[in-house]
């Protein structure tokens, strides 16, 4: 993402315009094409030298504040030592600093500061040439112009989103369940909440932190931000927030037709226990068919609840909603108030610390009749037990 | 019967349900939260809940506070000094709730032992860098002979005693911030920056010690330290330890007149800037000013020497020759002392060490070299180490006596501080100096005077 000095948003009114690149520019994809080149044949070569070769593209370009963002972002692809040579730095400078200080406690040393490194240490080569300006170029994760210039779009609006107390999102209640999904996931993941609701054919949802509604709504810039790509990934989506910037605070919208892409993978966790356990159930499910693709239920218009399976036999459905280490203030939500048709499983690493919800478990009636604890990714016959209840 | 009312801690709040008439007692402190259909107040509020709660009576069931108490006995051959006893009982007055401020070296570490020994409960220390980290834990696994445990700095031990950075603090407080009932800001006035403030505020500890020598901020942070922290409780200058727990100190501020061609040279590039941000109506006091002198730099014709002249009048006033030739006599004429030479920034530290095959430290250092750089200044194997700015706080550092200001900024905490780091009370008939240089005929003399502004420096200025 770009840092605030990178930052190109124009206020119009009390809106702030992100001012996107355009992906099919001639002349931005040609200075992609060159800063990407610096690095791509800079391999071996010093971080100071390859940076000032970038920053001289860099002055010839119109507009410094886009070239520079640019620059980070190729930049951000480059990989570097810790050292440059074989050169033994450190045990030299150990060498020198002892002579150094042996030499000036005995009086020896020259009256003129200009002759002391003669004097100490007559070698052209620096003391500190280790220093990460010096480090060097080892590798250069693959990437092209056009990327450089969508992944600058999208880090542009997550530099933005670090002074966004909340995101209001609306998307299509029809977007497909794989979609949702991730999108959903990636929320429990950055230990963001929502609220939401449904409203004509759009589900609408606030998101935010636990303490937004108290202060502190700068500390989820951050989780905001890394979130954002997971919006990126929707067919159809737009999203409203409120910003800062220069201490003024702005409204940000945005929609798909922005055409921000996310190049991040697709957010998986326990891809592989994912897939065993989904294998193992069709295979010993006892007549129960298993859905890892479900949609959202809506127990009240206010509720959206995202089960990890649903299971149905003999026209009964059951849905099963996962609660990982990150999840406890989701798991506390569901907890005071239990939608009908849904049993959960608690990852035992969420209550490691914390004994006050192991306790309350324990004692809650919904858990009791409808949860069951697992590790790392539940067992076929904790989940069955409760199917067939 | 009376009313009930239960917490709970979660992701550094505090969920409240209960009766509607403790609930009401609380109508300022909490805010309706939609989303899980429940009351939320900041976990540092915990304390004034608590209070307000069992004033009324209220039948409070606690699944917040997350700590037992912890028995502590504090092994030290000290006792405390006038100061510390002063200091402690101001903030036991002020119901284990606010800031100490008080000179670097003056003992504010044994301050935080007093403390933790009289709360008797699990405690979380602040700090603000790796290097603390280290030092902070090393100490109190000694004063109290128990394992602590560290967060930051690639560690991630909690333990009933725990000392932690304040970058790992924010980050971890919403999951760890009801396991602690004692917890201490050092350097505190880093906590009421945006970010890290959440480390108070997120965190339900109703014990808090403030720790720091210069509260001062220039935005509303005073006001937020207040807030989470508690009032400053005790303020001890550095004059009034003088002589007792501080070693006697002299600064002498040193006035070198340029080389004459440095001196043209500084003219001239000077001219060629200060006539470019006049033509260019450049005002570096607004927000804008400095990225549009950068801008104008890049874009106009002789933009980039301007800049260049820029970066050159600035090098020769922060480190010409002249200024080399009296550091360096300096330095001769004080052969068997430790001395840190600080400097504004990187390149002119790591110019000095190259020029005069001295150790530099910065932010650039790698671990390992920082640690034996330190380790071997703190011996004495090494008389002298070179810094810009990583050494302003924090990093103890025993026996130096003398500092050389080569160049700094104009604030007056940085100037503070780096005279803290020579004040350490070590043998009998030290007296410690502080050496600034100022190129004369610079802007530096303005910056100079600037940094100046405090009684520290008041009743023993000389000037050569």
């Amino acid at each position: 993402m770009l840092t605030k000095d990178l930052l190109r948003l124009r206020a119009s009114g009390s809106y702030l315009r992100p001012q996107f690149l355009k992906t099919d520019d001639h002349e931005l994809l040609q200075f992609a094409k060159e800063l990407i080149a610096i690095y791509e044949e800079g391999i071996g070569e010093q971080a100071e030298t390859l940076d000032n070769l970038a920053e001289m593209l860099v002055l010839r370009q119109k507009d410094l504040k886009l070239a520079r963002g640019l620059l980070k972002v190729v930049r951000s692809r480059a990989i570097f030592s810790g050292e440059n040579d074989d050169f033994p730095y450190t045990e030299k400078r150990q060498e020198v600093f002892a002579r150094t200080m042996e030499l000036l406690r005995s009086g020896a040393l020259p009256e003129d500061p200009r002759s002391v490194r003669d004097h100490i240490y007559p070698d052209t080569r620096l003391l500190y040439g280790d220093l990460p300006e010096n480090e060097a170029l080892i590798r250069f994760k693959k990437t092209f112009p056009q990327e450089a210039l969508e992944r600058y779009n999208t880090g542009l609006v997550q530099g933005a989103l670090l002074t966004a107390g909340a995101l209001e999102l609306s998307i299509p209640a029809a977007t497909p369940a794989a979609d949702l999904r991730n999108l959903f996931r990636s929320l429990r993941f950055f230990r963001l909440l929502f609220s939401g609701c449904i409203e004509k054919k759009m589900l609408k949802l606030v998101i935010d932190g636990p303490a937004s509604i108290l202060e502190n709504s700068l500390k989820y810039g951050l989780q905001l931000a890394c979130f954002f790509p997971a919006v990126c990934r929707l067919p159809q989506w737009k999203l409203a927030c409120s910003v800062m910037k220069n201490g003024k605070i702005y409204r940000l919208v945005l929609d798909e037709s922005s055409r921000l892409q996310s190049h991040r993978a697709q957010f998986s966790g326990n891809l592989e226990e994912h897939r065993m356990f989904l294998a193992y159930f069709r295979e010993h499910g006892e007549g129960w068919k298993i859905d890892d693709t479900p949609g959202y239920l809506s127990p009240d218009p206010q509720r959206i609840i995202f089960p990890d399976f649903q299971f149905t036999k003999d026209g009964r459905t059951v849905c099963l909603e996962l609660f990982h280490r990150w999840h406890a203030t989701a798991l506390n939500e569901r907890l005071a108030n239990p939608p009908e048709g849904l049993i959960i499983g608690v990852d035992r690493s969420l209550l490691k610390k914390d004994g006050v919800l192991k306790a309350k478990l324990e004692a809650d009636p919904f858990f009791q009749k409808c949860g069951f604890f697992f590790r790392d990714f539940p067992g076929t016959e904790n989940v069955l037990k409760l199917l067939n209840k | 019967m009376a009313p009930r009312c239960t917490l709970t801690f979660n992701e550094g709040t505090l969920i409240l349900s209960g009766d509607p008439d403790a609930l009401t007692l609380l109508r300022d402190e909490l805010t309706y939260d939609d989303r899980i259909r429940s009351w939320r107040a900041p976990a540092y509020r915990y304390e004034a809940i608590m209070r307000t709660l069992y004033g009324a009576g209220v039948t409070v069931t606690d699944n917040a506070r997350n700590y037992p108490d912890l028995p502590l006995t504090l092994h030290s051959p000290h006792k405390p000094l006038k100061h510390q006893q002063y200091a402690m009982q101001q903030w036991l007055t002020a119901k284990r709730r606010g800031v100490v401020v008080m000179p670097t070296g003056s003992g504010k570490t044994f301050l935080a032992f007093l403390a933790i020994q009289s709360v008797q409960r699990p405690t979380l220390v602040i700090v603000p860098t790796i290097d603390l980290l280290q030092q902070w834990a090393r100490q109190l696994e000694e004063a109290f002979q128990i394992p602590v445990g560290m967060l930051g700095g690639g560690s991630h031990d909690i333990q009933p005693v725990t000392v932690s950075t304040y970058d790992s603090a924010v980050l971890r407080m919403n999951e760890i911030g009801n396991r602690f009932g004692l917890v201490i800001f050092d350097e505190c006035h880093h906590l009421p920056g945006e970010i890290n403030r959440s480390a108070a505020t997120l965190c339900l500890a109703p014990y808090r010690l403030g720790l720091t020598a210069t509260p001062e901020r220039n935005d509303d942070g005073e006001e937020v330290l207040q807030r989470i922290v508690g009032n400053i409780v005790c303020r001890i200058h550095i004059d009034e330890l003088e002589g007792t727990v501080l070693s006697p100190y002299v600064t002498k501020r040193i006035f070198v007149p340029l080389e004459p061609d440095e001196l043209a040279e500084y003219q001239a590039a000077r001219k060629k800037y200060v006539d470019f941000v006049r033509a260019n109506n450049i005002d570096f006091q607004a927000p804008d000013g400095w990225q549009r002198f950068m801008l104008l730099c890049a874009r106009m014709n002789g933009g980039r020497a301007v800049l260049q002249a820029w970066l050159r009048q600035r090098e020769i006033a922060r480190c010409g020759r002249a200024k080399l030739n009296v550091l360096w006599q300096i330095i001769r004429n004080h052969p068997a002392e430790r001395c840190i030479i600080f400097t504004a920034d990187n390149d002119t530290a790591y110019r000095i060490g190259e020029a005069l095959c001295f150790p530099v430290l910065t932010h650039k250092t790698k671990a390992a070299e920082r640690k034996e750089f330190l380790a071997k200044f703190r011996s004495g194997e090494y008389n002298v180490l070179v810094t810009s700015r990583v050494l302003n706080e924090g990093v103890d550092v025993p026996e130096a006596s003398i500092g050389i200001v080569v160049s700094g900024s104009a604030g007056t905490r940085e100037h503070v501080q780096r005279l803290g780091r020579i004040l350490r009370r070590s043998k009998e008939g030290k007296l410690a100096q502080l050496f600034e240089l100022v190129s004369e005929g610079t802007s530096e003399m303005s910056v100079s005077e600037r940094r100046r502004a405090n009684r520290a420096y008041n009743r023993r200025r000389t000037s050569c």
